[in-house]
């Protein structure tokens, strides 16, 4: 499956998804004009993707796959859908795929942690809370 | 034995110290939000050291200013409005603008029930809204509401002002 790369704007976020190196990272600001058309092509490229590599979870044993969110802002509308993505998250975790799921967040930004741990709470992985420095 | 009391009248002056960090005045588009947020940032770094009072400024400015934008009624003669302004350490956001008196009581019902709420009320009602399956645009509005409560640092104050029989002007004043 090809690699995934949007640029980041002033009010959406840089989203690099490279399937070679297990990656898929989310970072900078977001508040999309249009939250829906922002998301929607984001989402179905996880799912595609998770479909993609459901039959090979022994490929991810030693090397997981990375989920990575490193949100400096995102607005009511965006959290929605972020909600969205970690849902498909969980289907990876849930159909057996090995997965990592870091939550970055700037020292003192305590709302920023409050509202992973909020979003994840009903999920069965746990991401790792990593204080930027 | 005479015990005499000399009284000291210590007059305390409290001088607030009040500082505008942002006054803007004109229409608001998504363009211009984006030039408005871009300016407050540095102001933002010059007057507070705090990461997560900033954060929350910011935030609050964002959901204030698309409010605006999404669920205001434009009228030339009387312009959006967003002021800024540091009273010592509190920050106070202000925000005018146009709406029709159509939509007053849906406003007035959002404020109200936003109003009644405890901290963790708020919490778990933002929580839930971003967690149901689909959201209306109606209930959009009601999240950036939520969002902005969930921020402030007290209880949402907010007027309606009589301009005519369709429309009257929206003030809202979110403290931080």
């Amino acid at each position: 499956m090809e690699n995934f790369l949007i640029k980041r704007t002033s009010t959406t976020p840089k989203v690099e998804f490279n399937t070679k190196n297990n990656l898929f990272e989310i970072s900078g600001n977001s508040r999309p004009e249009d939250v829906r058309v922002f998301y929607k092509p984001i989402l179905d490229k996880l799912q595609q993707f998770r479909k993609a590599i459901v039959d090979k979870t022994d490929d991810y044993v030693d090397n997981p796959f990375v989920f990575n969110f490193k949100f400096n802002y995102f607005n009511s509308s965006s959290a929605k859908f972020i909600l969205d993505i970690l849902i498909e998250i969980n289907k990876f975790y849930t159909d057996g795929i090995n997965i990592q799921v870091n939550w970055f967040f700037e020292e003192g930004d305590y709302d920023m942690k409050e509202v992973g741990e909020e979003l994840t709470v009903t999920l069965g992985f746990k991401p790792q809370y990593i204080m930027i420095k | 034995m005479l015990f005499c009391k000399i009284h000291r009248y210590i007059f305390i002056i409290n001088m607030v110290k009040e500082v505008e960090l942002l006054k803007y005045k004109g229409v608001l588009n998504f363009e211009q939000i984006g030039v408005i947020l871009d300016k407050v940032q540095p102001e933002l770094d010059n007057y507070s050291s705090d990461t997560l009072v900033k954060k929350r400024i910011y935030s609050v400015l964002v959901e204030v200013l698309e409010n605006v934008h999404n669920h205001g009624y434009n009228n030339q003669e009387y312009l959006p409005q967003c002021i800024l302004t540091r009273y010592d350490d509190n920050f106070v956001i202000k925000i005018s603008n146009v709406v029709l008196n159509a939509n007053i009581e849906k406003f007035k019902n959002i404020l109200d029930y936003v109003n009644s709420l405890s901290e963790d009320e708020i919490n778990k009602s933002f929580y839930g809204k971003i967690k149901e399956k689909t959201i209306l645009e109606e209930s959009e509005a009601g999240v950036g509401i939520i969002q902005i409560a969930k921020k402030a640092s007290s209880k949402l104050v907010y007027n309606f002002k009589t301009i005519n029989d369709k429309i009257s002007y929206f003030t809202l004043k979110v403290t931080i």
